[in-house]
């Protein structure tokens, strides 16, 4: 069944996690240019005509068989390698030897709720039942079911905001911070909902490229956590843990701290969009400076703009042409995100721990860091780390982090 | 955050987990002194070179935004050592174990599988891996294995779009032996989200490129998961000349919605294709009686606008560089070519009047007000409420069709009788133009639509008629353009039917 959060049936690719959740899953996992030998009921032969390249057993369950010629689709339910025999969901009709065909979504592993936790629309919305700090009670609701960790919570009696800590229960969610009481409206959906892009692939490229562009168009990153690709968000967000100690060599803890560069701070933005494919030109601009904005939704970055130029002393201009995004709406947020990525220094902190207490951490995780022998006050234990480098060093028993 | 599948107990230690996929067999080992076993797999523990294990590393680096993380590294070197029982019977002559050797498994390119348990782990649920190499490339010295891994990445040799048009093999997807030789080689394009935007008013249009795919029958082709027709009748041709896209229809159109792509013809039995072209005018009379414009009132809003005070004029003019070959044969009657003011009075009711001039005929000085205008469309009357009027060309005056030569010579005047004027845009519309003649377009039509112009008493007559004979050469059949670049149409990109989970 098609999945229920992110992604309708049927519904356009144009949110920034399904259109990398379908290159991934359509483009790349893919095996193509196959021909049947034969058809047997529900069983599929590749074994001669365009022999399949595994002959691992199951290696191709849950993957979905195309016929080309037929226009028909079904799911891989069984593989047997010595054979290169495929069993197929249900009986094709009309299936027959020389049909073309190709495989997708082979061995796709993908961290469905990561990103759902990005793309997904409003999952639920309602009003709350009960008061309970730092929790989203509503006695009707099946959370369980529809709400993931990460998830944006915003109150709208109050227009505030929070995010899904944890899950506890069909009717009850934990939240970053406390901001709903009994009886006031709420939403919950994803960090990029409402995001829509498009773009017409015309030439070849390589697929890293391409993902690496809607990531940068989205601000999300793409990390492979074993064989999973997992999608997040850049900015804020809710946090998984808690950094406290360091391991230590010679009696001092193995902690840096450091500043991103001045060469990365922006004061003047301009964003071009909208790209003509015929006249083969970006047809839209938004931009915010200190001192103006090409829409009021971006009045509120003016100042910091401001801010940058005057602390930071620079003047740095950032102009992107953009090929992903054709929206009005989400050409503003991106810039939004943007100016608030760059207008002011980040800490970098290069952590190292012991496996026991920090294996389990990755990339794309934020953490608190609450250590204020090194991290400055006003940040220790409330900013949000996002962690985006781990190193592993078995022999020395060592994790190695980079967090900014 | 990874979901642990081992708790460690107090002084537990961690323990290396290596599993290497051979396609049909694994191979495990583990950086135990001696081997463990989980759930009676054995993880030889004497193989791997302790001191030989790096860092697995990777990073991704945003300090300039979004971005993807780079692809890990990792080595790892096997001792030559002859206890080893797995699939490989021995390390002992591991050189004669792998490809090269006569007969024996390629070593590149298998995936390596690693992870972590805990001291005192007895299960392979109790494993938690962490990541996936597969092995780049390997060498050997007199004592041990040393593989160079690299993080399985799918992404390095996939290129996108997968397919481009050939003849070569058939695919069943991109197999078209008739395509023209310029489409061969070209992507078929993939889309992703919403392209129908057709804003004609402003020729503002998001639509997507399509190829070319027969050389003489109008077949074009673009994919996606699936693509959605919304609107089955049009392609576009963009006009280099105007900086445009011309709208194109045909009566005899036909378009398919399928999983291998979509596939639509605007002409399935030789009838005529028809263009509807928006100019927007580019150029303004200035001096005299001219009120001269501004920009704002030839930009893409209805925001800005130029004033026209009382008994003053404006004159538009097209920039465009077209010629009659970019378009085919521009329609007779008076409502296929029409001016498209859009203004409004700024305040009670204005009246006024709307002329063309073209300064080739009669040396008409358009900057002087005395001097008779070459047509005239009509009176006007408007008010605060903002409209888009229509003033109908109809047949040009020599009782021919126009060229778009003529069109881009002609001035398209509104005199202001009283009050002020807000001019917020205007465009030249053009329809029905016949773009793609194979039997059907005959001269015979024309002249009906020509007789319908005389009837209609909308159109002022006489002034026109008067010009006739002193208008240039006989504009005829045009040299009817065929279809021979990229176009472009209006589609969405959808997801499969049920295509996730």
């Amino acid at each position: 069944m098609a999945r229920s959060n992110t992604y309708n049936a049927d519904g356009l690719i144009e949110n920034p996690s399904g259109v990398i959740e379908s290159i991934i899953r359509d483009e790349i996992l893919t095996e193509r240019d196959l021909k049947i030998d034969s058809v047997v009921s529900d069983v599929i032969e590749f074994a001669t005509l365009s022999p399949l390249n595994s002959a691992v057993n199951d290696f191709y369950n849950g993957a979905y068989l195309v016929n080309v010629t037929k226009s028909e689709r079904y799911e891989v339910t069984d593989y047997v390698g010595l054979t290169k025999k495929l069993t197929l969901s249900s009986i094709p009709t009309g299936w027959a030897a020389g049909n073309f065909c190709y495989l997708k979504n082979v061995q796709a592993n993908i961290d469905t709720d990561s990103f759902d936790v990005v793309g997904a629309g409003i999952v639920d919305s309602g009003t709350t039942t009960s008061t309970s700090a730092g929790k989203l009670v509503d006695s009707i609701q099946n959370f369980s079911t529809t709400v993931k960790v990460g998830m944006i919570v915003k109150n709208t009696t109050d227009t505030t905001y929070s995010y899904v800590k944890t899950v506890d229960s069909n009717t009850q969610l934990t939240l970053e911070t406390d901001i709903i009481i009994s009886g006031e409206t709420y939403q919950i959906y994803g960090k990029r909902y409402s995001w829509k892009l498009a773009r017409s692939l015309t030439s070849q490229q390589d697929s890293r490229s391409i993902l690496e562009q809607v990531c940068f168009e989205s601000h999300c990153i793409l990390v492979k956590s074993y064989n999973k690709y997992k999608l997040v968000d850049l900015g804020d967000g809710n946090t998984v843990g808690t950094f406290t100690t360091p391991m230590k060599e010679g009696g001092k803890p193995l902690v840096t701290a450091s500043l991103t560069p001045l060469s990365q701070i922006f004061t003047d933005y301009s964003l071009n969009y909208g790209y003509d494919y015929a006249k083969k030109i970006y047809t839209k601009k938004a931009f915010v400076n200190k001192n103006a904005t090409s829409d009021s939704y971006l009045n509120t970055l003016k100042t910091n703009c401001s801010y940058a130029e005057v602390n930071y002393k620079v003047k740095n201009k950032w102009e992107y042409n953009s090929d992903w995004i054709q929206d009005d709406t989400t050409a503003l947020y991106f810039l939004e995100q943007i100016v608030n990525w760059f207008y002011q220094q980040r800490i970098v902190v290069n952590w190292m721990g012991s496996p026991k207490t920090h294996l389990q951490y990755e990339h794309g995780d934020r953490v608190l860091i609450n250590y204020d022998f090194m991290i400055p006050t006003g940040k220790n234990n409330t900013a949000s780390f996002m962690i985006i480098g781990k190193s592993l060093d078995i022999s020395k028993k060592k994790v190695r982090f980079t967090l900014i | 955050m990874l979901t642990m599948n081992m708790t460690p107990e107090e002084d537990r230690e961690l323990v290396l987990i290596v599993r290497i996929n051979l396609d049909t067999e694994y191979m495990y080992f583990s950086d135990t002194v001696d081997q463990i076993t989980l759930s009676g797999t054995a993880f030889d523990g004497k193989i791997i070179s302790k001191d030989s294990i790096s860092e697995a590393t990777k990073d991704v680096d945003v300090t300039s935004g979004g971005t993807m993380g780079q692809v890990g590294n990792w080595k790892l070197s096997l001792a030559r050592y002859t206890t080893y029982t797995g699939p490989i019977t021995t390390f002992n002559d591991f050189f004669n174990d792998f490809a090269p050797a006569t007969s024996k498994p390629l070593l590149t390119s298998k995936t390596v599988d690693v992870g972590v348990v805990w001291g005192g782990a007895v299960d392979l649920a109790e494993i938690t891996w962490l990541y996936q190499f597969y092995i780049e490339t390997y060498d050997w010295t007199t004592s041990q294995l040393n593989l160079g891994c690299i993080e399985y990445d799918e992404l390095v040799a996939t290129q996108l779009p997968y397919y481009v048009i050939q003849d070569e093999i058939d695919n069943g997807i991109s197999y078209f032996t008739n395509a023209p030789e310029e489409s061969y080689g070209q992507t078929i394009p993939i889309i992703y989200g919403e392209f129908y935007t057709e804003n004609l008013e402003y020729s503002d249009y998001l639509v997507s490129p399509t190829i070319r795919t027969h050389k003489t029958d109008n077949n074009f082709i673009m994919s996606s998961h699936i693509c959605f027709l919304v609107d089955s009748t049009y392609l576009f041709k963009y006009l280099d000349g105007a900086k445009t896209l011309m709208r194109l229809n045909g009566a005899t159109y036909s378009a398919t919605n399928a999983r291998r792509g979509y596939i639509i013809s605007l002409s399935t039995n030789g009838s005529v294709i028809y263009g509807d072209l928006f100019l927007q005018f580019g150029a303004s009379i200035n001096g005299g009686l001219f009120t001269g414009i501004t920009d704002e009132c030839m930009d893409k809003d209805s925001t800005t606008y130029s004033v026209v005070t009382a008994g003053t004029r404006i004159g538009l003019k097209l920039i465009s560089t077209l010629n009659d070959s970019d378009l085919g044969m521009i329609p007779f009657t008076w409502d296929k070519v029409v001016f498209r003011p859009r203004f409004r009075s700024v305040s009670g009711t204005v009246t006024g009047n709307m002329q063309w001039y073209n300064p080739y005929i009669n040396n008409n000085d358009v900057n002087k007000l005395s001097e008779t205008a070459v047509g005239n469309f009509a009176a006007f009357s408007i008010t605060t409420t903002e409209t888009l009027e229509a003033f109908g060309f109809g047949i040009d005056f020599a009782s021919q069709r126009w060229s778009i030569e003529d069109l881009q010579n002609i001035y398209c005047c509104l005199t202001n009788m009283d009050g002020n004027l807000r001019l917020i845009n205007a465009h030249l519309e053009i329809t029905d133009i016949e773009v793609y003649d194979q039997t059907a377009i005959t001269l015979g039509m024309a002249w009906e639509s020509f007789d319908r112009r005389y009837l209609d008493a909308a159109v002022p007559q006489t002034t026109a008629r008067s010009i006739m004979a002193n208008y240039g050469a006989e504009i005829s059949r045009k040299n009817f353009n065929k279809i021979n670049s990229a176009m472009y149409a209006k589609v969405k990109g959808y997801m499969y039917d049920n295509w996730i989970d």
